[in-house]
């Protein structure tokens, strides 16, 4: 009797909600979509199985059984892409919009601040969030500026959540931003302060690695004697260098040029570190030498030439180049640089400039999850990892395509025929009514 | 005749016309932007920089001797209608940067024809995505500006380049020349002072000027504006810079256009009213400051379906990138509710006439410049690409980009 009331209940609200909000409680199949998993062969007509927020099947329609009494999704027409994960943005610490008071990416009194942390000054109600919805963008590593040569402790979140708790990732540590070349010298150099060269830059990161050595050497000394007597002092800027030091961190190192690059690899094979090169614009001068060393890189699609020299040999065919030289590659905002609302674009454009199409849907997804140690939980849509996904009107790669929903662990966070959430993927969420509306008729008013 | 004499007439006859070779090109879908509209199966002869025949293969005569080129879709030249390429070098140091004179708020007398620089690596790169001509202009921190200029973006020299040397003056109204100022402690810190400014010098150029004045550039230059010989351009973001503009052109009588209108959507009813075309900004215009916040996709669409005539403009980008990508901008103007032929007008035919240059340019039609654009599939789909660009009859550019 139960579950015919069970049934009779799934039957009278199943079909009146356009789709559910929320698959917590009941498995939901999303069902008839073109589905891209980045794990494998693209399912032409498939169905996602999502429940308690995790993915619980995902294969073709003829070959899967799906369970009674579950919700359906009917998403015929449709391509389903794993949610995609920026690593590189400053969504929420530079918030929009851009005025000093939101403007939290960039610590200009220090080149070296380690014991900054972007959680800190994540602003979870900054619209750029709900942009990054908009865009598909369901994971992001969120860092501090490249002006310092250390610029802080980085965050892995889910862009969704009220406070900045809802939006780190369990069990993340995030990485360890750094930088070299042209910005960290120009924003201390003009102010004659150190650093003024690369030289500087160089010898201010060895610097502070070399202390972390000397730290973690002092805390083994009193771990290995059975900690008699007080411990050494806390400090706050070198244990995340520690941190990195025993392989837990990354760095994540903004660099563009080929020597700067060069600067980067030296430092990691001096002290042993994990790190991703993040923009790497002349990293196709150096793609063998990084993918012998496996080093990923983090490369961004902008559209055009210039801004300053460390980017004067940027070339758009980059991504390209790096994959076929066997490098780990991904393609990231750098919001506000680009806009996270079109991520898609810049997979798109590496498409036009040779990138193999499925690895270019790689380079949003599977490989940026590497490059953030969450390759286990994201970046792909395959059974026990997080129901992260996007529904498009069609192909990814295509100008015409619309992000329709994006899904966050079973919770649909961003629906394109909800108003509201269509201004932040137009533009004008602030104009409310204002907005000019379309009638009936779909004519502008 | 002297066979000396004769033999060096006709080598020089032959460097004359050495470069103005013959191209046939052969293309799916010209998009002429003239009376002839989009042909199908179309030919396109190019003769001695000239568009001499386009239409329908079947009926066009194509000469021998021709080198042929394949295209899946051909539009003319494409017209970026207000940027500062050329003035704002690629390398964004202080020597190639040339589109900003913050030293005084009025410099009506800067001509971008005298800071224009055909051989910035920015040039070439719009160049080979499409864009065959540019309106140069100054940049955005003073109220006052200075002259634009409308240059092809082919030609060693900005003379063999210029098409209208001295084509618009341009005033900024907003937040730009606010933040110019306010950092050298100097007026304009308030938009009240940036209307002032403005005002106070077209007021002087309105008045007679006694016979014993010394020569004063700036009155000079804005002369042709109040008279409304020389259109006038305001950059205006906001709604209310919006309507400063329409005011500033109702009391001085001017030729009106308005750069990037970002809220335009907003006062879309005044700006049809006024009848006032707009250049508008990027559609990836970034949501970023107080005036670009309501920034919208769907902006030049909802203009023009407002009936308010729009061309396309890159404006200025001040880090990286260095410049946007015409095509580019408008294919996500046209994802966004634009339609696309009418997207390829304001590209082409509709910005050469509001530049004043469509007798040479902006549509294929016999006698004009052979000016055009060859793309391998649909131009505004993200994986297409440009595979050759042509202006003035050579071939410029033929690396698929």
């Amino acid at each position: 009797m139960q579950r015919a009331i069970v049934a009779f209940l799934c039957l009278l609200f199943g079909p009146l909600a356009a789709t559910p909000s929320g698959a917590q409680e009941t498995p939901t199949a999303f069902t008839g979509a073109r589905i891209l998993t980045a794990a494998g062969e693209t399912i032409e007509n498939g169905v996602l199985l999502v429940h308690e927020g995790k993915i619980q099947a995902v294969g073709d329609t003829a070959s899967m059984t799906l369970p009674r009494d579950i919700e359906h999704v009917d998403a015929s027409g449709k391509v389903i892409i794993p949610g995609l994960v920026d690593t590189h943005s400053h969504v929420g610490i530079g918030g929009r919009p851009a005025v000093q008071a939101n403007a939290d990416v960039n610590e200009r009194t220090d080149p070296v601040t380690p014991q900054l942390r972007a959680l800190d000054a994540i602003w979870p109600a900054d619209p750029g969030i709900r942009m990054a919805q908009a865009g598909g963008i369901t994971t992001a590593n969120i860092m501090p500026g490249s002006g310092n040569v250390v610029g802080g402790q980085t965050a892995y979140v889910k862009m969704r959540g009220d406070t900045v708790d809802d939006m780190l990732i369990d069990g993340s540590l995030g990485g360890l931003k750094m930088a070299n070349g042209e910005n960290a010298k120009r924003n201390y150099g003009s102010r004659d302060k150190a650093p003024m060269t690369r030289m500087a830059e160089a010898a201010l990161a060895r610097d502070l690695f070399v202390r972390a050595q000397e730290y973690r050497e002092r805390w083994q000394a009193w771990e290995d004697g059975e900690r008699q007597g007080d411990p050494p002092a806390r400090d706050l800027a070198l244990e995340p260098v520690v941190e990195v030091l025993e392989g837990k961190r990354i760095v994540q190192h903004h660099t563009h040029r080929a020597d700067d690059i060069a600067s980067v690899m030296r430092l990691a094979r001096d002290f042993g570190f994990r790190v991703v090169i993040q923009h790497g614009t002349e990293a196709y001068k150096l793609a063998p030498e990084l993918a012998a060393a496996d080093i990923p890189v983090s490369f961004i699609i902008v559209d055009s030439i210039g801004g300053k020299h460390e980017v004067m040999d940027y070339r758009l065919d980059a991504a390209r180049i790096m994959h076929d030289a066997g490098v780990n590659v991904a393609l990231h905002t750098d919001d506000w640089i680009n806009s996270s609302r079109f991520l898609l674009r810049e997979a798109a454009l590496a498409v036009r400039y040779g990138l193999d199409r499925d690895e270019a849907l790689r380079t949003l997804t599977i490989n940026a999850a590497e490059m953030l140690d969450l390759a286990d939980q994201v970046g792909s849509l395959e059974p026990g990892k997080d129901a992260d996904f996007v529904v498009l009107s069609g192909d990814p790669f295509s100008v015409y395509t619309r992000v329709e929903q994006t899904w966050i662990e079973g919770e649909k966070v961003f629906d394109r025929a909800d108003p509201e959430d269509l201004r932040y993927a137009t533009g004008g969420f602030a104009v409310a009514e204002r907005y000019p509306s379309t009638n009936d008729a779909g004519e502008q008013q | 005749m002297n066979i000396r004499l004769l033999t060096m007439l006709v080598l020089a006859l032959a460097a004359l016309t050495a470069n103005a070779q013959t191209l046939v090109i052969r293309a799916g879908t010209v998009y002429t932007a003239g009376p002839d509209g989009v042909i199908n199966d179309a030919v396109v002869v190019v003769e001695d920089g000239k568009i001499s025949a386009v239409g329908p293969a079947n009926r066009v005569r194509v000469p021998g001797n021709a080198t042929e080129l394949q295209a899946a879709v051909v539009t003319p030249g494409l017209i970026d209608a207000r940027t500062t390429v050329g003035l704002s070098g690629a390398f964004n140091v202080p020597a190639d940067q040339d589109h900003e004179e913050t030293t005084d708020p009025n410099t009506a007398h800067l001509r971008a024809l005298d800071g224009y620089n055909p051989a910035d690596p920015l040039v070439a790169y719009v160049r080979s995505l499409g864009v065959t001509t540019v309106q140069a202009s100054p940049g955005e921190g003073n109220p006052v500006a200075g002259q634009a200029g409308v240059f092809k973006t082919a030609g060693r020299t900005v003379d063999d380049a210029a098409l209208v040397p001295v084509s618009a003056m341009v005033f900024n109204l907003g937040e730009a020349p606010k933040d110019a100022w306010r950092e050298k402690d100097r007026a304009p810190y308030t938009r009240m002072a940036v209307a002032a400014i403005i005002r106070q010098a077209l007021d002087g150029a309105q008045q007679p000027v006694p016979s014993d004045a010394p020569p004063d550039l700036k009155r000079q230059a804005l002369e042709p504006v109040v008279d409304g010989a020389l259109p006038a351009i305001f950059t205006a973001h906001r709604e209310d810079d919006i309507a400063t503009a329409l005011r500033l052109c109702r009391e001085f009588k001017l030729r009106c256009r308005i750069a990037y209108a970002t809220e335009g959507y907003l006062a879309r009813e005044r700006l049809a009213e006024a009848g006032v075309p707009v250049i508008v900004g990027p559609a990836l215009q970034r949501l970023e400051n107080l005036q670009t916040y309501n920034a919208s996709l769907e902006n030049a669409a909802l203009l023009d379906a407002a009936g308010i005539p729009i061309v396309f403009g890159t404006h200025h980008e001040s880090y990286v990138p260095k410049n946007r990508v015409m095509l580019w901008e408008i294919a996500v103007a046209v994802a966004n509710g634009l339609d696309p032929q009418r997207a390829i007008r304001a590209a082409t035919i509709d910005a050469a006439k509001l530049l004043g240059v469509d007798k040479r340019i902006g549509s294929l039609e016999r006698g004009k410049d052979a000016d055009l654009v060859l793309y391998d599939g649909d131009p505004f789909e993200y994986t297409s690409h440009v595979t050759h660009v042509i202006v003035n009859g050579e071939v410029v550019s033929d690396t698929p980009r």
